[in-house]
């Protein structure tokens, strides 16, 4: 008899807090078990939930000497609704990191703009965080977020330390405004032509729906950008994480382990064909 | 010794081939008629293999009757390599895994095509370093012998995929029926020693004109209508034909086509929670014609099924080669006898290679 | 954790699906640990009043009487699941929807002014917000078990709702229609059943209902090529889930 193993195997670890960040978002913070890599920004994780099922879920925040990970979850399927029972205490199972993140090292010296709709923001706070931790390696920091309505941005009670990093610019829309809101109205692309950006010297990161990337990657080649400067963080059904299981694939490419994140000109062949 | 490493011996010689593989400890996995249909199954006697059978293929219809030469049915080697569903792990409720313990056997598939033998190689270059456990574990013990294919079904295209009708290397010992003789090849050590077992004499002058003769009459009826020649490529460029849109206006979405594909190798996890605290994932198969295999919570990838049909070909014919370097196609036909409505693939492939070179 | 309260109740069919939780045996006992049968009257002579926090319910609306009580069960349930072919699409009672039910009552009964009958036999979908579908007739025990699983996991159950072909390969089943030219409805069907017509040779009868974008109308053209009638066809597609909208409509564009 032979025993097999499986890579699908998830490990056992503490969910040390949980955040709410709307009424159907929250932050999980996951301790990780002591042999697994710590992530880097734009990598995701695959997150199982006991007898319920498993999804991945993109790294918002590391806590690198504590060694905890946070993960910002939507409860939209099945499974990630079951989140919602899920609290501070609770054991979660845990593999990752997978993917292959923001190229960060790009960024050095250049004007970083980083554009995120909705559920697209998680994957690029690491990205926020690492620019205000090593402020001089970087130039400006351009932070364009947009959101349904007001309710439904994550992370507000942290936009104000955003707009505290030195050399930093933090621009907000809404689709729906409400009574209580004061800044601008209308989706995200809509927002860029307004905001100086100086495509000879900047790189874009992009996280949100596909039809927001679609719009705001045409945006940025209209104003000059190239099609090495622009990187988006994709999304596909996922069962492995590793490229085994076939789900993710959009052309060639396994979203999760050649992606997340793609420089756009690696996929301008594929990302406009229709239902690719 | 035979210069061309092609020796000759009886048809009969074939039994005490497999009476070696037995004694050699190896499980044989032959072809047998059950149900009217050839089916690879466990076989522990050599006259339990089929014989005196031909298969009819044509899209969407598969018939058995008396003849002399069969090529193949539903099942191909995928489904011991790569079983259907496969558990992996039962998670116990104070999440400790249990894994299953499976029996070291050591398979023998005897008298596979060419085309399934190719099917194998392409499953080692997708599994590669990281890939699944246990299709490791039985390929490591894996024993090939393989029948060339002297008469392909309509359905056939293995010349075109560049796998078959003679299969050229990856095995461990083929052979070839030409009447009363037997032409037979040693591909490895084993094989070698397999050989050694059988009655056979270096081939005379007279069989290899005969061995010739047949394999390129079948070469010749085993090709599509188009060639491989920057096929990748060529698809590609027809990614937005209309062809697409036309062909799969008669598909049901009912993935017969992933499932029978030699190939295929997408699988879904399936959870199996238990009222005594514990829970199982379990890999099954999952197929790229599936509604659901491109859909997420709150979205859907390819609503349509005619992108969900432009996957499946373009995967096979142009993403497979970019991720594994060889096609994910090996023509063995079932694609288009199993498709319930007989869709046919090499119409499908031809239509847009014709189109695209037309600048259509 | 406290017991999931559950009521179990049927109308116009069978008892089968019901019968189905009786049949769990083993796992019976196991879940009577984490599920109280509050209301059950197939397996128990003392039933209470709601509220439930589940309620499953068998069989298709086919009484005025029957709408009445689906109604008050939803008042009274947290999540309603229909089970079976008859609740979730109106099961074969339905097949007198194809016809005039007044014609029916004067044939069958002695007095058909007595008879108070709807005009047509529907699912309970018909009538209230149904949560949650489980197909079949009927429902397989595996299926009812996975969902209460799943349910006790706080997990939005999820059962298979692509083609019933999966299963059937995953299986190992030779496809009826290519290798016999047997009509089998399993490429426009859910599964779920574990293919158990074909694994016997015989075409799926479709008890599932339609699968997830199914395409009845290009297999009545496959149909057609296997020399079946326009007749034959409606009446394949015309059993245990002839009221699903997909079938339906097929099934009347060929007689």
């Amino acid at each position: 008899m032979v025993k097999l193993s499986s890579m699908l195997t998830p490990r056992p670890s503490l969910v040390v807090g949980v955040r709410v960040e709307t009424s159907n978002v929250r932050t999980y913070y996951v301790k990780l078990p002591e042999d697994v890599n710590l992530p880097k920004p734009g990598q995701f994780d695959l997150l199982y939930i006991h007898g319920v099922g498993e999804v991945p879920i993109s790294v918002s925040d590391i806590y690198y000497d504590k060694r905890i990970v946070a993960h910002t979850v939507r409860f939209v399927g099945s499974v990630t609704k079951t989140f919602a029972y899920i609290r501070e205490g609770d054991i979660i199972g845990f593999r990752g990191p997978y993917g292959n993140g923001w190229p960060l090292y790009l960024c050095e010296g250049k004007d970083l703009v980083i554009i995120a709709g909705g559920i697209g923001l998680p994957p690029l706070r690491p990205v926020i965080r690492e620019v205000a931790r090593n402020r001089a390696k970087y130039n400006k920091l351009i932070i364009v977020y947009g959101a349904r309505n007001p309710k439904e941005l994550i992370y507000r009670y942290e936009y104000v330390d955003y707009e505290s990093i030195p050399n930093t610019e933090l621009y907000l829309t809404v689709d729906a405004p409400d009574e209580t809101w004061r800044g601008n109205v209308g989706v995200v692309t809509a927002l860029l032509p307004k905001i100086n950006l100086r495509p000879d010297n900047s790189i874009a990161f992009i996280c949100g729906p596909e039809i927001m990337m679609k719009y705001a990657v045409k945006e940025l080649l209209n104003m000059g950008f190239k099609g090495n400067q622009i990187f988006l963080s994709l999304e596909r059904r996922m069962r492995c994480g590793v490229g085994l299981c076939g789900h993710c694939q959009m052309g060639p490419y396994f979203i999760c382990k050649h992606g997340p994140v793609f420089p756009f000109w690696f996929i301008d062949r594929y990302f406009w064909v229709d239902q690719i | 010794m035979s210069v061309t490493g092609l020796y000759l011996g009886r048809p009969e010689d074939l039994s005490k081939l497999f009476s070696g593989l037995l004694h050699l400890g190896y499980e044989v996995i032959g072809y047998k008629v059950v149900d009217n249909v050839l089916r690879l199954v466990n076989v522990r006697n050599f006259s339990e293999l089929a014989k005196d059978i031909e298969d009819l293929q044509a899209p969407g219809k598969y018939r058995i009757q008396r003849g002399d030469f069969f090529r193949h049915g539903p099942d191909s080697p995928k489904k011991f390599l790569y079983p259907s569903e496969l558990k992996l792990f039962t998670v116990m409720g104070d999440w400790s895994i249990r894994y299953p313990e499976v029996d070291e056997v050591k398979l023998a598939f005897f008298g596979i095509k060419p085309c399934d033998l190719a099917s194998i190689k392409v499953m080692d270059r997708v599994q590669g370093v990281i890939g699944d456990e246990y299709f490791k574990l039985l390929r490591s013990n894996l024993v090939l012998i393989v029948e060339n294919c002297t008469r392909p079904a309509s359905t056939c295209f293995c010349a075109t995929m560049g796998t078959g009708p003679r299969a050229k290397n990856g095995f461990d010992l083929s052979y070839t029926r030409i009447g009363d003789k037997l032409v037979v090849e040693a591909g490895s050590e084993l094989g070698v020693k397999l050989l050694n077992l059988m009655d056979v004499v270096p081939i005379d002058n007279v069989t290899y004109r005969e061995f010739e003769d047949v394999m390129c009459k079948a070469y010749m009826a085993a090709r599509a209508d188009f060639t491989t020649d920057n096929l990748p490529e060529v698809l590609e460029l027809g990614i937005n034909s209309s062809v697409f849109t036309d062909v799969a206006s008669r598909c049901l979405g009912c993935a017969n086509c992933n499932l029978v594909c030699p190939t295929c190798f997408c699988f879904d996890v399936v959870d199996v929670p238990r009222l005594d605290g514990s829970a199982d994932r379990v890999r099954v198969w999952d197929g790229c014609l599936n509604y659901t295999y491109a859909m997420v919570a709150g979205g859907h990838f390819r609503p349509d099924i005619w992108a969900r049909y432009r996957h499946f070909v373009l995967h096979k014919f142009a993403y497979w080669i970019k991720q594994f370097g060889v096609f994910g196609c090996v023509g063995c036909g079932r694609c288009i006898t199993w498709c319930p409505v007989g869709i046919d693939l090499r119409e499908t492939v031809s239509r847009i290679f014709k189109e695209v070179k037309s600048g259509g | 954790m406290r017991k999931l309260k559950v009521a179990v109740y049927k109308f116009s069919g069978c008892d089968g699906c019901q019968l189905q939780f009786l049949n769990m045996e083993e796992e019976l006992l196991q879940l009577t640990d984490k599920v109280e049968f509050t209301m059950f009257y197939e397996a128990k002579r003392d039933n209470k009043p709601g509220p439930y926090d589940v309620a499953f319910v068998e069989g298709a609306i086919s009484t005025p009487h029957e709408v009445d009580v689906v109604r008050k069960l939803r008042e009274e349930s947290d999540i309603v699941v229909a089970i079976g072919a008859c609740a979730t699409y109106g099961g074969i009672q339905a097949l007198r929807n194809w016809a005039n039910v007044e014609e029916f009552k004067r044939y069958v009964y002695p007095n058909p002014e007595w008879i108070e009958a709807l005009k047509t036999a529907e699912p309970a979908s018909a009538y209230i917000k149904v949560d949650y579908e489980i197909y079949g007739c009927p429902v397989s025990k595996e299926q009812l078990l996975l969902f209460i699983n799943q349910l006790l996991r706080h997990k939005v159950p999820v059962l298979p709702v692509d083609s019933l072909c999966n299963e059937c390969k995953r299986k190992g089943n030779v496809c009826v229609i290519v290798a016999k030219g047997t009509p089998c409805l399993g490429p426009v069907t859910r599964a779920g059943c574990n293919a158990i017509c074909p694994t016997y040779g015989r075409g799926c009868y479709g008890c599932y209902g339609p699968m997830i974008d199914p395409k009845p109308e290009l297999l009545a053209e496959k149909f057609k090529e296997l020399n079946l009638t326009s007749k034959e066809i409606a009446l394949l597609l015309r059993q245990f889930t002839n009221w699903a909208k997909p079938f339906r409509e097929v099934s009347r564009r060929y007689g």
